[in-house]
């Protein structure tokens, strides 16, 4: 049996059906100008006020690029800071992308592997692009090629790829009161394992960097293994460096990776509240470090991924 | 209801604007993985076998600490072993044996610029002098005396290492072997470390034998021409020389007798054991005991093998002749004393002659041989025939008073002072004895004259003590045992002595050793 409409029902059929395709396409052009005219006011208005911005990241967050500095030696204050920003944009939702900043001689071996690990695992989730200011040596190139791309100036210093030890020494003291149960209890190894243990993780090293660079990197790792410093323009050529640009070259490059525009730029350390101390400032070098590895280089070796100035004799 | 679906759509509009505005695409990771590294592993070079077949023999090798040598002699405890088990003697020059190897506390006993005491005196008798890494130069006496021993036949062993400071070349440098400011890497192919660095090329025969490869720890090149032992490959380079390949951090002088090595942490525990350093270690032991050293008159008494012989010409000279024995006694030697009968003419076993002038004739072939000949005037001859006769000194004629204090001394009858007699009679007679020498002349002769010759046979030395009275023999003696005699050498083989005139006491005057 035919359905009954009412003659209001049927006038509404008949406009629409009237209208049809205009009708539909209207409500299209209406739609995108409505569009339009949101992202305008949003862009001009809403996002950039404190509390613009603060109302529509309730609703979708502006993305952010993080910035993370490496500027000092690594050792273990260095790493606990650069693990906790690390993990801040990894866990934060906002941050889409980060971009490390790295001017560092380098410094403890495993502080740095430590760095290098968390990155790696940022990478995973998000874009990490270096950039190098006056130099990323040893350790600190070490955890740049840990990124997806590396930036630096024409005269950046790069590289020096290599192992520093502290060997146990020849001689143990022995004494009638304090007892070990064994030859190395104290040493830990002999030197001449010791010597070998440097060449293992000077191999590891240059791994990690062939893998970290892949076929971009054009130098054989017998020139890796020298320790040379290259600036820019020659770590360039070599593949040791992706680009030369600025730091505001990779936070582009970050963006783009990340697939984001209108972004926002947050230094993490300032918004953690995170202050580098005086001391690391001054010599790069924490104090507490250095009266643990005083007493602890006595006994064991130690061993550093950092640029040291030749001492000179003549 | 159309309100609400108003509202709803303007809110996803509002969205929908909000994510275009900030996503325009999607972060795509690329496949990260941290690199491998459980397989990386250093695997120690294993350790070649060698050997050790020696004969023994005896001799000295004295090692320098006199110029603030940075070694310790733990350090040389595996080649020290090799040399003490091939009999021969190690002794050590000088130095603070607490300062061994810390080259900050200063020395007790020399300073840079001072002579090392005992170095000529050892050298007398080493066969083999080691200098390990002295960080004071050698001063030019010290290299003429080193020089001079090597000229002798004496071996010189030349150690440094890049990582300590030295001064070698300041001895080394005479020898022609310079040890470069460099070290020596391979990047390539080492054990554990870039600077310990493989040799595997090297010279036949001599140290190198039994050599198919070792290992050095922070070793150098040496420059030497056409000198060098062992080899570097073209993968080892140095931190200063440009040239690949053909580098040596082993080198011999040109006259063989000079040996240079540049690192010394091959010879100490355990680096020892790695390869064929062990061979190495024991073909240097067997260098540096195989003697080829010879002695000139200035080394007396160590030209002297054990048991010398002393011959004395007759009973006269028994007394002169225990004294020498019980000299040689003092030092070490067994010397047999007996009065002379025959001289061996192939010079097989040491020989002392002790004699006067007129028993020359006894060892006329050796004199020969150096060219020698003594004649003594009839008169001396019946002199001292007579003497031998009738077992008195036979008074010598009056000589006419110079003054008047000696006539009356005459007058008196009592005796005339021997020297005024002894001045008339210079004045008057010719001398009673005539030497001369080949190449020369006649020496001039005069009272209280000795000569020393050291002849050179097949295997021992023939030493001969002649003088013109039994007082200038003990006087010649005694400047033998006091050392004093190399004031008066004519040169390495001969040694005139004159007994001064007056009474204050004889100041030998220094000399240049004639060569």
């Amino acid at each position: 049996m035919k359905r009954i409409y009412s003659v209001r029902q049927w006038r509404i059929w008949r406009g629409l059906k009237q209208w049809g395709v205009w009708g539909g396409l209207g409500y299209a052009v209406l739609a995108l100008v409505a569009l339009a005219i949101g992202y305008v006011i949003f862009d001009t208005a809403i996002a950039r006020t404190k509390i613009g911005s603060s109302i529509s990241d309730r609703f979708i967050a502006r993305p952010t690029i993080g910035i993370i500095k490496l500027d000092t030696s690594i050792f273990s204050f260095t790493r606990d800071m650069m693990v906790e920003m690390l993990r801040y944009a990894r866990d934060s939702d906002s941050i889409k992308a980060v971009v490390l900043e790295v001017e560092s001689p380098g410094g403890g071996v495993t502080s740095t592997e430590e760095i290098y690990l968390d990155i790696m695992r940022l990478r995973e989730e998000k874009p990490v692009v270096a950039s190098i200011g006056m130099g990323a040596l040893s350790g600190a190139y070490y955890v740049a090629v840990a990124s997806n791309y590396i930036y630096a100036k024409p005269t950046s210093f790069i590289g020096n790829v290599g192992v520093w030890i502290t060997l146990p020494p020849e001689r143990e003291e022995l004494s009638e009161d304090i007892i070990p149960t064994g030859p190395f209890k104290s040493s830990g190894s002999s030197r001449r394992r010791t010597i070998a243990w440097q060449e293992m993780v000077k191999q590891g090293f240059i791994r990690t960097v062939v893998s970290g660079r892949g076929d971009k990197l054009r130098m054989s790792q017998e020139e890796l293994s020298k320790a040379e410093i290259y600036i820019g323009m020659e770590a360039l050529r070599y593949g040791l460096i992706d680009e030369l640009g600025s730091t505001s070259d990779a936070i582009e490059r970050a963006a783009a990776m990340a697939g984001i525009t209108n972004y926002r730029v947050l230094d993490i350390e300032e918004e953690l509240d995170l202050q580098t101390p005086f001391f690391l400032l001054s010599s790069g070098e924490n104090p507490q470090d250095q009266g643990a590895l005083s007493s602890f280089k006595d006994i064991v070796p130690l061993y550093y991924f950092m640029y040291r100035a030749p001492e000179v004799t003549r | 209801m159309r309100k609400l679906i108003f509202l709803l759509v303007v809110v996803l509009l509002f969205l929908a604007a909000q994510t275009i505005f900030f996503y325009q695409g999607r972060y795509q990771a690329p496949p990260t993985a941290p690199p491998r590294l459980d397989d990386i592993y250093v695997t120690p070079p294993p350790s070649g076998e060698y050997s050790e077949r020696y004969r023994r023999e005896t001799g000295t090798v004295v090692i320098d600490r006199s110029h603030s040598n940075s070694f310790s002699i733990e350090e040389l405890n595996v080649p020290l072993m090799r040399i003490m088990s091939r009999g021969f003697a190690v002794e050590y020059l000088g130095g603070n044996e607490e300062a061994a190897g810390n080259p900050e506390e200063p020395p007790r006993f020399v300073g840079p610029e001072e002579k090392a005491p005992g170095l000529e005196d050892r050298l007398r008798y080493a066969d083999t002098l080691v200098i390990i890494l002295p960080q004071w130069a050698f001063t030019e006496e010290e290299v003429e005396t080193v020089k001079e021993f090597v000229g002798k036949g004496g071996k010189l062993l030349l150690v440094a290492d890049p990582t300590r400071h030295h001064h070698i070349n300041s001895i080394a440098a005479e020898f022609g072997l310079i040890f470069e400011d460099d070290y020596l890497y391979n990047l390539k192919e080492n054990d554990g470390n870039f600077r310990n660095i493989y040799v595997n090329q090297f010279r036949e025969g001599g140290i190198a034998q039994n050599l198919t490869r070792i290992a050095l720890y922070s070793a150098g090149s040496i420059s030497s021409p056409g000198g060098g032992i062992a080899f570097t490959d073209t993968n080892t380079l140095s931190s200063r020389i440009t040239a690949r390949g053909g580098l040596s951090p082993l080198a011999l002088s040109e006259d063989g007798r000079v040996l240079a090595i540049f690192d010394l942490t091959f010879m100490a525990e355990p680096y020892n054991n790695v390869l064929d350093n062990n061979q190495l270690i024991s073909n240097l032991a067997d260098w540096l005991t195989e003697s080829q050293r010879s002695f000139t008159l200035p080394d007396f008494p160590y030209f002297l093998k054990e048991r010398p012989r002393i011959a004395y010409a007759d009973a006269q000279m028994l007394d002169s002749g225990l004294r020498l024995k019980n000299s040689l006694l003092e030092q070490g030697k067994s010397p047999e004393l007996e009065e002379h009968e025959e001289t061996p003419a192939d010079g097989t076993e040491d020989l002392i002659f002790i004699g006067l002038f007129k028993d020359a004739e006894k060892v006329a072939e050796v004199l020969e041989r150096g060219g020698i000949s003594i004649t003594v005037t009839e008169e001396e001859e019946e002199k001292e025939a007579k003497e031998e006769e009738t077992g008195e000194e036979i008074e010598k004629p009056e000589a006419a008073a110079p003054n008047g204090e000696e006539e009356a001394m005459a007058e008196d009858g009592e005796e005339t002072p021997p020297e005024a007699i002894a001045e008339d009679e210079e004045e008057e007679k010719e001398p009673p004895v005539s030497i001369k020498i080949e190449g020369l002349g006649e020496v001039f002769q005069e009272e209280g004259t000795s000569i020393l010759y050291l002849s050179r046979g097949k295997d021992a030395y023939t030493l001969l003590i002649l003088a013109d009275s039994e007082k200038t023999m003990e006087t010649t003696l005694k400047q033998l045992e006091s050392g004093a005699f190399r004031s008066w050498l004519v040169n390495q083989e001969l040694a005139i002595y004159h007994a001064p005139k007056s009474k204050e006491p004889v100041r030998p005057v220094r000399r240049p050793a004639a060569r």
